[in-house]
Protein backbone atom coordinates (compact mmCIF):
# COMPACT_ATOMS: atom_id res chain seq x y z
CA UNK A 1 0.00 0.00 0.00
CA UNK A 2 1.42 3.42 -0.93
CA UNK A 3 2.47 5.55 2.04
CA UNK A 4 1.82 8.70 0.02
CA UNK A 5 -1.08 8.50 -2.38
CA UNK A 6 -2.80 10.89 -4.73
CA UNK A 7 -5.91 9.66 -6.53
CA UNK A 8 -7.72 11.67 -9.21
CA UNK A 9 -6.64 14.80 -7.34
CA UNK A 10 -8.01 18.09 -8.60
CA UNK A 11 -7.85 21.61 -7.21
CA UNK A 12 -9.57 24.68 -8.56
CA UNK A 13 -9.01 28.24 -7.35
CA UNK A 14 -11.81 30.58 -8.49
CA UNK A 15 -12.47 28.61 -11.70
CA UNK A 16 -8.72 28.24 -12.37
CA UNK A 17 -7.78 24.57 -12.61
CA UNK A 18 -4.46 24.26 -10.80
CA UNK A 19 -4.56 20.47 -10.67
CA UNK A 20 -6.70 18.30 -12.86
CA UNK A 21 -7.08 14.66 -11.89
CA UNK A 22 -3.54 13.50 -11.13
CA UNK A 23 -2.81 10.11 -9.55
CA UNK A 24 0.36 8.49 -8.23
CA UNK A 25 1.61 6.59 -5.21
CA UNK A 26 4.85 6.40 -3.24
CA UNK A 27 5.65 3.10 -1.55
CA UNK A 28 7.66 2.68 1.66
CA UNK A 29 11.39 2.93 0.98
CA UNK A 30 10.83 4.70 -2.32
CA UNK A 31 12.00 8.16 -3.38
CA UNK A 32 9.51 9.77 -5.76
CA UNK A 33 10.31 12.90 -7.77
CA UNK A 34 7.70 15.45 -8.73
CA UNK A 35 8.95 17.51 -11.66
CA UNK A 36 7.45 20.39 -13.56
CA UNK A 37 7.88 24.06 -14.39
CA UNK A 38 6.68 26.87 -12.13
CA UNK A 39 2.90 26.84 -11.96
CA UNK A 40 2.65 23.15 -12.89
CA UNK A 41 0.98 22.31 -9.58
CA UNK A 42 3.84 20.75 -7.60
CA UNK A 43 3.53 22.95 -4.52
CA UNK A 44 -0.26 22.71 -4.62
CA UNK A 45 0.05 18.92 -4.65
CA UNK A 46 2.30 19.09 -1.60
CA UNK A 47 -0.04 21.47 0.22
CA UNK A 48 -2.97 19.16 -0.55
CA UNK A 49 -1.04 16.19 0.82
CA UNK A 50 -0.22 18.14 3.98
CA UNK A 51 -3.87 19.04 4.46
CA UNK A 52 -3.14 22.75 4.09
CA UNK A 53 -5.57 22.87 1.15
CA UNK A 54 -8.76 20.89 0.53
CA UNK A 55 -9.08 18.94 -2.73
CA UNK A 56 -11.80 20.03 -5.15
CA UNK A 57 -11.97 16.40 -6.23
CA UNK A 58 -10.13 13.18 -5.43
CA UNK A 59 -7.92 12.24 -2.50
CA UNK A 60 -4.53 13.19 -1.12
CA UNK A 61 -3.47 10.70 1.55
CA UNK A 62 -0.34 10.31 3.65
CA UNK A 63 0.03 7.11 5.68
CA UNK A 64 -3.49 6.25 4.56
CA UNK A 65 -5.31 9.35 5.82
CA UNK A 66 -5.90 13.00 4.87
CA UNK A 67 -3.46 14.89 7.12
CA UNK A 68 -5.61 17.99 7.63
CA UNK A 69 -7.68 16.51 10.44
CA UNK A 70 -5.09 14.14 11.86
CA UNK A 71 -2.42 15.82 14.02
CA UNK A 72 -1.60 12.37 15.43
CA UNK A 73 -0.56 11.15 11.97
CA UNK A 74 1.28 14.41 11.22
CA UNK A 75 3.57 13.36 14.09
CA UNK A 76 4.87 10.56 11.81
CA UNK A 77 5.44 12.81 8.79
CA UNK A 78 8.42 15.04 7.98
CA UNK A 79 8.05 18.22 5.96
CA UNK A 80 10.46 20.68 4.38
CA UNK A 81 8.71 23.46 2.51
CA UNK A 82 10.08 26.45 0.65
CA UNK A 83 10.76 28.20 3.96
CA UNK A 84 12.85 26.36 6.54
CA UNK A 85 10.09 26.80 9.14
CA UNK A 86 12.48 28.13 11.79
CA UNK A 87 12.11 31.21 13.97
CA UNK A 88 14.92 33.62 13.05
CA UNK A 89 15.14 34.93 16.62
CA UNK A 90 15.78 31.51 18.14
CA UNK A 91 19.00 29.56 17.96
CA UNK A 92 19.29 26.40 15.87
CA UNK A 93 19.24 24.31 19.03
CA UNK A 94 16.20 26.12 20.49
CA UNK A 95 14.28 25.69 17.23
CA UNK A 96 15.06 21.98 17.11
CA UNK A 97 14.21 21.49 20.79
CA UNK A 98 10.77 22.94 20.04
CA UNK A 99 10.13 20.54 17.16
CA UNK A 100 11.64 17.61 19.09
CA UNK A 101 9.13 18.26 21.89
CA UNK A 102 6.27 18.48 19.37
CA UNK A 103 7.23 15.07 17.98
CA UNK A 104 7.99 13.52 21.39
CA UNK A 105 11.63 13.06 20.49
CA UNK A 106 14.34 13.15 23.20
CA UNK A 107 16.21 16.47 23.28
CA UNK A 108 19.52 14.61 23.36
CA UNK A 109 19.10 13.63 19.72
CA UNK A 110 19.23 17.27 18.62
CA UNK A 111 22.97 17.77 19.11
CA UNK A 112 23.72 14.48 17.39
CA UNK A 113 21.73 15.52 14.31
CA UNK A 114 23.23 19.02 14.32
CA UNK A 115 26.66 17.41 14.38
CA UNK A 116 25.83 15.14 11.45
CA UNK A 117 24.65 18.17 9.46
CA UNK A 118 27.87 20.02 10.30
CA UNK A 119 25.99 22.67 12.28
CA UNK A 120 26.94 21.82 15.86
CA UNK A 121 29.43 24.69 16.13
CA UNK A 122 26.59 27.10 15.20
CA UNK A 123 23.99 25.43 17.42
CA UNK A 124 23.64 28.45 19.73
CA UNK A 125 23.63 31.08 16.97
CA UNK A 126 20.35 32.69 15.98
CA UNK A 127 18.90 31.16 12.81
CA UNK A 128 18.48 34.69 11.43
CA UNK A 129 22.27 34.86 11.10
CA UNK A 130 22.43 31.66 9.00
CA UNK A 131 23.04 31.55 5.24
CA UNK A 132 20.33 30.17 2.94
CA UNK A 133 22.21 26.90 2.61
CA UNK A 134 22.60 26.51 6.36
CA UNK A 135 18.92 27.21 6.89
CA UNK A 136 18.13 24.56 4.29
CA UNK A 137 20.33 22.00 6.05
CA UNK A 138 18.80 22.90 9.38
CA UNK A 139 15.33 22.59 7.86
CA UNK A 140 16.15 19.10 6.69
CA UNK A 141 17.47 18.18 10.14
CA UNK A 142 14.15 19.41 11.56
CA UNK A 143 12.13 17.48 8.99
CA UNK A 144 13.94 14.21 9.72
CA UNK A 145 14.50 14.64 13.46
CA UNK A 146 11.77 12.13 14.35
CA UNK A 147 12.63 9.52 11.70
CA UNK A 148 9.38 10.07 9.77
CA UNK A 149 7.57 7.30 7.93
CA UNK A 150 6.73 9.72 5.13
CA UNK A 151 8.84 12.69 4.10
CA UNK A 152 7.69 15.53 1.85
CA UNK A 153 10.44 17.81 0.57
CA UNK A 154 10.02 20.94 -1.53
CA UNK A 155 13.23 21.79 -3.40
CA UNK A 156 15.45 20.30 -0.67
CA UNK A 157 18.77 21.34 -2.23
CA UNK A 158 17.91 24.83 -3.46
CA UNK A 159 20.52 27.37 -2.40
CA UNK A 160 23.10 24.72 -1.50
CA UNK A 161 26.64 24.29 -2.84
CA UNK A 162 27.43 21.05 -4.73
CA UNK A 163 29.01 19.35 -1.71
CA UNK A 164 26.01 20.16 0.49
CA UNK A 165 23.66 18.99 -2.28
CA UNK A 166 25.44 15.66 -2.38
CA UNK A 167 25.14 15.39 1.42
CA UNK A 168 21.40 16.04 1.27
CA UNK A 169 20.97 13.50 -1.53
CA UNK A 170 22.79 10.88 0.56
CA UNK A 171 20.62 11.70 3.55
CA UNK A 172 17.40 11.33 1.53
CA UNK A 173 18.37 8.05 -0.11
CA UNK A 174 19.74 6.74 3.22
CA UNK A 175 16.49 7.58 4.99
CA UNK A 176 14.43 5.77 2.36
CA UNK A 177 16.71 2.75 2.27
CA UNK A 178 17.44 2.33 5.97
CA UNK A 179 14.25 3.41 7.70
CA UNK A 180 11.88 2.57 4.85
CA UNK A 181 10.43 6.08 4.65
CA UNK A 182 8.40 7.05 1.61
CA UNK A 183 9.94 10.25 0.23
CA UNK A 184 8.29 12.74 -2.11
CA UNK A 185 10.66 15.32 -3.58
CA UNK A 186 9.56 18.42 -5.49
CA UNK A 187 12.47 19.56 -7.60
CA UNK A 188 13.62 21.55 -10.59
CA UNK A 189 16.97 19.73 -10.63
CA UNK A 190 16.63 16.98 -13.23
CA UNK A 191 20.04 15.52 -12.45
CA UNK A 192 19.17 15.35 -8.77
CA UNK A 193 15.88 13.57 -9.50
CA UNK A 194 17.65 11.22 -11.90
CA UNK A 195 20.18 10.31 -9.21
CA UNK A 196 17.96 9.74 -6.20
CA UNK A 197 14.44 8.96 -7.41
CA UNK A 198 13.01 5.55 -8.18
CA UNK A 199 9.89 6.98 -9.80
CA UNK A 200 9.10 10.32 -11.38
CA UNK A 201 5.94 12.21 -12.23
CA UNK A 202 6.13 15.19 -14.57
CA UNK A 203 3.40 17.78 -14.14
CA UNK A 204 2.44 20.27 -16.81
CA UNK A 205 -0.25 22.86 -16.17
CA UNK A 206 -1.88 20.71 -13.52
CA UNK A 207 -1.93 17.53 -15.55
CA UNK A 208 0.24 14.45 -15.33
CA UNK A 209 2.44 14.61 -18.43
CA UNK A 210 4.52 11.53 -17.62
CA UNK A 211 4.78 8.95 -14.86
CA UNK A 212 7.09 5.98 -14.39
CA UNK A 213 10.47 4.80 -13.21
CA UNK A 214 13.43 6.93 -14.26
CA UNK A 215 14.81 4.07 -16.38
CA UNK A 216 11.42 3.38 -17.92
CA UNK A 217 10.82 7.00 -18.83
CA UNK A 218 14.29 7.34 -20.33
CA UNK A 219 13.80 4.25 -22.42
CA UNK A 220 10.31 5.37 -23.39
CA UNK A 221 7.38 3.37 -24.68
CA UNK A 222 7.50 4.69 -28.23
CA UNK A 223 10.31 4.37 -30.77
CA UNK A 224 13.62 3.01 -29.48
CA UNK A 225 16.57 5.26 -30.13
CA UNK A 226 19.49 3.53 -31.85
CA UNK A 227 22.83 5.32 -32.17
CA UNK A 228 25.34 4.63 -34.93
CA UNK A 229 28.88 6.06 -34.62
CA UNK A 230 30.63 6.34 -37.98
CA UNK A 231 34.31 5.66 -38.51
CA UNK A 232 34.52 8.43 -41.13
CA UNK A 233 32.73 11.76 -40.52
CA UNK A 234 32.72 12.43 -44.28
CA UNK A 235 30.11 9.69 -44.61
CA UNK A 236 27.58 11.38 -42.32
CA UNK A 237 25.28 12.62 -45.09
CA UNK A 238 25.34 9.26 -46.90
CA UNK A 239 24.57 7.46 -43.66
CA UNK A 240 21.76 9.89 -42.84
CA UNK A 241 20.15 9.19 -46.23
CA UNK A 242 20.25 5.44 -45.52
CA UNK A 243 18.99 5.74 -41.93
CA UNK A 244 16.07 8.01 -42.82
CA UNK A 245 14.37 5.09 -44.51
CA UNK A 246 14.16 3.39 -41.06
CA UNK A 247 12.91 6.33 -39.00
CA UNK A 248 13.51 9.97 -37.97
CA UNK A 249 17.22 10.76 -37.61
CA UNK A 250 18.93 13.27 -35.34
CA UNK A 251 22.55 14.00 -34.40
CA UNK A 252 23.84 12.00 -31.44
CA UNK A 253 26.00 13.18 -28.51
CA UNK A 254 29.14 12.07 -30.40
CA UNK A 255 29.96 14.34 -33.41
CA UNK A 256 30.23 11.25 -35.61
CA UNK A 257 26.99 9.78 -34.37
CA UNK A 258 23.50 9.67 -35.80
CA UNK A 259 20.51 8.50 -33.77
CA UNK A 260 17.54 6.91 -35.48
CA UNK A 261 14.15 6.33 -33.81
CA UNK A 262 13.27 2.74 -34.63
CA UNK A 263 9.60 1.71 -34.51
CA UNK A 264 8.81 -0.50 -31.46
CA UNK A 265 9.73 -4.16 -32.02
CA UNK A 266 11.92 -3.45 -35.02
CA UNK A 267 15.42 -4.96 -34.99
CA UNK A 268 18.43 -2.76 -35.86
CA UNK A 269 19.99 -5.58 -37.96
CA UNK A 270 18.48 -4.49 -41.34
CA UNK A 271 19.64 -0.94 -40.65
CA UNK A 272 23.24 -2.05 -40.07
CA UNK A 273 23.12 -4.25 -43.15
CA UNK A 274 21.89 -1.32 -45.26
CA UNK A 275 24.73 0.87 -44.01
CA UNK A 276 27.30 -1.79 -44.87
CA UNK A 277 25.79 -2.26 -48.34
CA UNK A 278 25.99 1.52 -48.85
CA UNK A 279 29.68 1.36 -48.00
CA UNK A 280 29.42 3.23 -44.70
CA UNK A 281 31.97 2.19 -42.06
CA UNK A 282 30.31 1.77 -38.67
CA UNK A 283 32.62 2.05 -35.65
CA UNK A 284 30.03 1.46 -32.93
CA UNK A 285 26.29 0.95 -32.65
CA UNK A 286 24.05 0.76 -29.56
CA UNK A 287 20.63 1.62 -28.13
CA UNK A 288 20.56 5.10 -26.64
CA UNK A 289 18.26 5.98 -23.78
CA UNK A 290 16.99 9.54 -23.60
CA UNK A 291 18.24 11.78 -20.85
CA UNK A 292 15.68 12.77 -18.24
CA UNK A 293 15.93 16.29 -19.61
CA UNK A 294 14.81 15.02 -23.03
CA UNK A 295 11.98 13.10 -21.37
CA UNK A 296 11.02 16.23 -19.46
CA UNK A 297 11.08 18.48 -22.51
CA UNK A 298 9.14 15.94 -24.52
CA UNK A 299 6.54 15.71 -21.78
CA UNK A 300 6.28 19.49 -21.78
CA UNK A 301 5.68 19.33 -25.53
CA UNK A 302 8.65 21.59 -26.16
CA UNK A 303 10.88 19.16 -28.01
CA UNK A 304 10.69 16.10 -30.15
CA UNK A 305 12.00 12.85 -28.68
CA UNK B 1 5.19 19.35 27.71
CA UNK B 2 1.70 20.50 26.85
CA UNK B 3 1.55 21.87 23.29
CA UNK B 4 0.05 25.20 24.39
CA UNK B 5 2.79 25.78 26.96
CA UNK B 6 5.41 24.72 24.42
CA UNK B 7 4.22 27.32 21.91
CA UNK B 8 3.84 29.94 24.67
CA UNK B 9 7.43 29.43 25.83
CA UNK B 10 8.66 29.74 22.25
CA UNK B 11 6.68 32.95 21.74
CA UNK B 12 8.04 34.54 24.92
CA UNK B 13 11.60 33.70 23.86
CA UNK B 14 11.07 35.11 20.38
CA UNK B 15 9.44 38.26 21.77
CA UNK B 16 12.12 38.90 24.36
CA UNK B 17 14.73 38.78 21.60
CA UNK B 18 12.78 41.36 19.57
CA UNK B 19 14.39 44.10 21.64
CA UNK B 20 13.15 46.95 19.47
CA UNK B 21 9.54 45.78 19.88
CA UNK B 22 9.89 45.25 23.63
CA UNK B 23 11.69 48.58 23.97
CA UNK B 24 9.07 50.46 21.95
CA UNK B 25 6.27 48.76 23.87
CA UNK B 26 7.78 49.64 27.25
CA UNK B 27 8.40 53.24 26.17
CA UNK B 28 4.82 53.59 24.93
CA UNK B 29 3.65 51.96 28.15
CA UNK B 30 5.53 54.41 30.32
CA UNK B 31 4.65 57.53 28.34
CA UNK B 32 1.02 57.02 27.41
CA UNK B 33 0.14 54.42 30.01
CA UNK B 34 2.18 55.15 33.11
CA UNK B 35 2.35 58.94 32.94
CA UNK B 36 -1.42 59.56 33.04
CA UNK B 37 -1.74 57.17 36.00
CA UNK B 38 1.10 58.96 37.77
CA UNK B 39 -0.39 62.39 37.07
CA UNK B 40 -3.85 61.30 38.14
CA UNK B 41 -2.58 59.92 41.46
CA UNK B 42 -0.27 62.82 42.23
CA UNK B 43 -3.04 65.33 41.52
CA UNK B 44 -5.24 63.53 43.99
CA UNK B 45 -7.85 62.23 41.53
CA UNK B 46 -7.61 58.77 43.01
CA UNK B 47 -6.86 55.44 41.32
CA UNK B 48 -9.98 55.42 39.11
CA UNK B 49 -8.10 56.32 35.90
CA UNK B 50 -5.89 53.31 36.38
CA UNK B 51 -8.88 51.01 35.87
CA UNK B 52 -9.30 52.22 32.30
CA UNK B 53 -5.72 53.10 31.44
CA UNK B 54 -4.14 49.75 32.33
CA UNK B 55 -6.40 47.58 30.11
CA UNK B 56 -6.15 50.05 27.21
CA UNK B 57 -2.37 49.87 27.53
CA UNK B 58 -2.65 46.07 27.61
CA UNK B 59 -4.66 46.19 24.38
CA UNK B 60 -2.06 48.44 22.74
CA UNK B 61 0.83 46.18 23.74
CA UNK B 62 -1.24 43.16 22.74
CA UNK B 63 -1.65 44.70 19.31
CA UNK B 64 2.14 45.22 19.03
CA UNK B 65 2.95 41.68 20.10
CA UNK B 66 0.20 40.03 18.02
CA UNK B 67 2.01 41.43 14.98
CA UNK B 68 5.10 39.53 16.08
CA UNK B 69 3.34 36.33 17.06
CA UNK B 70 0.90 35.89 14.19
CA UNK B 71 1.51 38.25 11.29
CA UNK B 72 5.31 37.85 11.16
CA UNK B 73 5.02 34.06 11.00
CA UNK B 74 2.42 34.32 8.27
CA UNK B 75 4.39 36.85 6.22
CA UNK B 76 7.60 34.81 6.22
CA UNK B 77 5.77 31.55 5.43
CA UNK B 78 6.84 29.76 8.63
CA UNK B 79 3.17 29.23 9.46
CA UNK B 80 2.90 26.54 6.73
CA UNK B 81 5.53 24.40 8.43
CA UNK B 82 3.95 24.95 11.84
CA UNK B 83 0.52 23.98 10.48
CA UNK B 84 2.06 20.82 9.00
CA UNK B 85 3.40 19.82 12.42
CA UNK B 86 1.41 17.83 15.01
CA UNK B 87 0.14 21.11 16.48
CA UNK B 88 -3.58 21.78 16.22
CA UNK B 89 -4.55 25.26 15.10
CA UNK B 90 -6.26 25.86 18.43
CA UNK B 91 -3.16 24.86 20.43
CA UNK B 92 -1.03 27.09 18.21
CA UNK B 93 -3.40 30.03 18.70
CA UNK B 94 -3.75 29.45 22.45
CA UNK B 95 0.02 29.19 22.89
CA UNK B 96 0.58 32.43 21.05
CA UNK B 97 -2.14 34.16 23.05
CA UNK B 98 -0.61 32.92 26.29
CA UNK B 99 2.95 33.83 25.31
CA UNK B 100 2.38 37.17 23.59
CA UNK B 101 -0.63 38.17 25.71
CA UNK B 102 1.13 37.23 28.94
CA UNK B 103 4.20 39.26 28.00
CA UNK B 104 2.05 42.25 27.00
CA UNK B 105 0.04 42.06 30.23
CA UNK B 106 3.21 41.82 32.31
CA UNK B 107 4.72 44.92 30.68
CA UNK B 108 1.43 46.79 31.09
CA UNK B 109 1.37 45.75 34.75
CA UNK B 110 4.98 46.82 35.29
CA UNK B 111 4.40 50.20 33.62
CA UNK B 112 1.26 50.79 35.68
CA UNK B 113 2.89 49.52 38.87
CA UNK B 114 5.94 51.66 38.19
CA UNK B 115 3.70 54.71 37.81
CA UNK B 116 1.91 53.92 41.07
CA UNK B 117 5.19 53.49 42.97
CA UNK B 118 6.57 56.69 41.48
CA UNK B 119 3.40 58.53 42.48
CA UNK B 120 3.56 57.28 46.08
CA UNK B 121 7.16 58.47 46.25
CA UNK B 122 6.37 61.85 44.73
CA UNK B 123 3.28 62.70 46.74
CA UNK B 124 1.80 61.72 50.09
CA UNK B 125 -0.88 59.40 48.75
CA UNK B 126 -2.05 56.19 50.31
CA UNK B 127 -2.89 53.54 47.79
CA UNK B 128 -3.40 50.00 48.99
CA UNK B 129 -3.89 46.89 46.92
CA UNK B 130 -7.59 46.37 47.48
CA UNK B 131 -9.31 43.16 46.25
CA UNK B 132 -10.90 45.18 43.43
CA UNK B 133 -7.57 46.61 42.32
CA UNK B 134 -5.88 43.21 42.66
CA UNK B 135 -8.60 41.52 40.62
CA UNK B 136 -8.39 44.24 38.01
CA UNK B 137 -4.63 44.16 37.58
CA UNK B 138 -4.03 40.46 38.00
CA UNK B 139 -7.09 39.01 36.24
CA UNK B 140 -8.97 41.59 34.17
CA UNK B 141 -5.85 43.14 32.66
CA UNK B 142 -4.39 39.78 31.44
CA UNK B 143 -7.82 38.71 30.16
CA UNK B 144 -8.35 41.94 28.20
CA UNK B 145 -4.82 41.70 26.79
CA UNK B 146 -5.30 38.03 25.92
CA UNK B 147 -8.54 38.79 24.10
CA UNK B 148 -6.84 41.61 22.19
CA UNK B 149 -3.98 39.31 21.11
CA UNK B 150 -6.34 36.42 20.36
CA UNK B 151 -8.81 38.46 18.34
CA UNK B 152 -6.11 40.29 16.40
CA UNK B 153 -4.22 37.06 15.84
CA UNK B 154 -7.32 35.35 14.51
CA UNK B 155 -8.09 38.23 12.18
CA UNK B 156 -4.47 38.40 11.02
CA UNK B 157 -4.53 34.69 10.23
CA UNK B 158 -7.66 35.12 8.13
CA UNK B 159 -6.80 38.31 6.26
CA UNK B 160 -4.33 38.90 3.45
CA UNK B 161 -1.38 41.26 3.66
CA UNK B 162 -3.20 44.26 2.19
CA UNK B 163 -6.25 43.86 4.43
CA UNK B 164 -3.96 43.46 7.44
CA UNK B 165 -2.15 46.70 6.57
CA UNK B 166 -5.47 48.58 6.41
CA UNK B 167 -6.57 46.98 9.68
CA UNK B 168 -3.30 47.95 11.37
CA UNK B 169 -3.66 51.57 10.34
CA UNK B 170 -7.21 51.69 11.68
CA UNK B 171 -6.17 49.99 14.92
CA UNK B 172 -3.28 52.36 15.60
CA UNK B 173 -5.59 55.36 15.15
CA UNK B 174 -8.27 53.77 17.32
CA UNK B 175 -5.87 52.84 20.10
CA UNK B 176 -4.32 56.29 20.21
CA UNK B 177 -7.85 57.71 20.49
CA UNK B 178 -8.66 55.23 23.25
CA UNK B 179 -5.52 56.08 25.20
CA UNK B 180 -6.37 59.80 24.89
CA UNK B 181 -9.89 59.18 26.18
CA UNK B 182 -8.40 57.18 29.02
CA UNK B 183 -6.27 60.14 30.01
CA UNK B 184 -9.21 62.51 30.40
CA UNK B 185 -11.81 60.06 31.64
CA UNK B 186 -13.00 60.69 35.14
CA UNK B 187 -11.77 57.83 37.25
CA UNK B 188 -14.47 56.00 39.13
CA UNK B 189 -13.35 52.91 41.02
CA UNK B 190 -15.58 49.99 40.02
CA UNK B 191 -17.18 47.74 42.59
CA UNK B 192 -16.03 44.18 43.27
CA UNK B 193 -19.22 42.91 41.63
CA UNK B 194 -18.50 44.89 38.46
CA UNK B 195 -15.01 43.45 38.35
CA UNK B 196 -16.29 39.91 38.92
CA UNK B 197 -18.86 40.35 36.15
CA UNK B 198 -16.10 41.61 33.86
CA UNK B 199 -13.99 38.55 34.62
CA UNK B 200 -16.90 36.29 33.69
CA UNK B 201 -17.68 38.19 30.49
CA UNK B 202 -14.04 38.35 29.41
CA UNK B 203 -13.49 34.67 30.21
CA UNK B 204 -16.55 33.83 28.15
CA UNK B 205 -15.29 35.93 25.27
CA UNK B 206 -11.94 34.18 25.34
CA UNK B 207 -13.68 30.79 25.30
CA UNK B 208 -15.82 31.88 22.32
CA UNK B 209 -12.69 33.00 20.49
CA UNK B 210 -10.98 29.66 21.15
CA UNK B 211 -14.05 27.89 19.79
CA UNK B 212 -14.05 30.06 16.69
CA UNK B 213 -10.37 29.29 16.07
CA UNK B 214 -11.20 25.59 16.04
CA UNK B 215 -13.49 26.25 13.07
CA UNK B 216 -10.99 28.24 11.03
CA UNK B 217 -10.22 26.77 7.64
CA UNK B 218 -6.50 26.08 7.26
CA UNK B 219 -6.86 26.70 3.53
CA UNK B 220 -7.96 30.27 4.25
CA UNK B 221 -4.74 30.87 6.21
CA UNK B 222 -2.51 29.36 3.56
CA UNK B 223 -4.17 31.20 0.68
CA UNK B 224 -3.74 34.57 2.38
CA UNK B 225 -0.02 34.12 3.03
CA UNK B 226 1.87 37.08 1.62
Amino acid sequence: MPQIEVADLAKTFEKRHVLDGISFGVEAGEVFGLLGPNGAGKTTTMRLLLGLLRPTRGEALVLGVPLGDRPDVRRRVGVLLEQSGMADRLSARENLHFYAALHDVAREIVDDRLGRAGLLDRADDLVGTFSTGMKRRLGLVRATLHNPEALLLDEPTSGLDPAAQAGIRDLITGLARESGAAVLVNSHHLDEVERICHQVAILDRGRLAALGTVAGLRQGEGPRRYGVVLANPAELERARAVLESFGPVEPGPDPNELVVALPPGESPAPLLRALLEAGVDVEEARYRARSLEQVYLAAMGRAET
Amino acid sequence: MNQVLLVARREVRVLLRARSVIGAGTLVGLIIGGMPVFTSLVMGRGPGGLFLQAPVLGIFLGYLFAQQAFLREKQDGTIETVLSSPLTLRALWAGKVLGAGGTAALIALLCTGGAVIAATLAAPIALSLTPVLGLHLLVVLPLVTGIAVGLLGLVQLLLGLRENQILNLGLVMGLIALLSIGQVAAGETPSLWTEAAMVLILGGLLAVLARLVGRVDRERIVRTIA
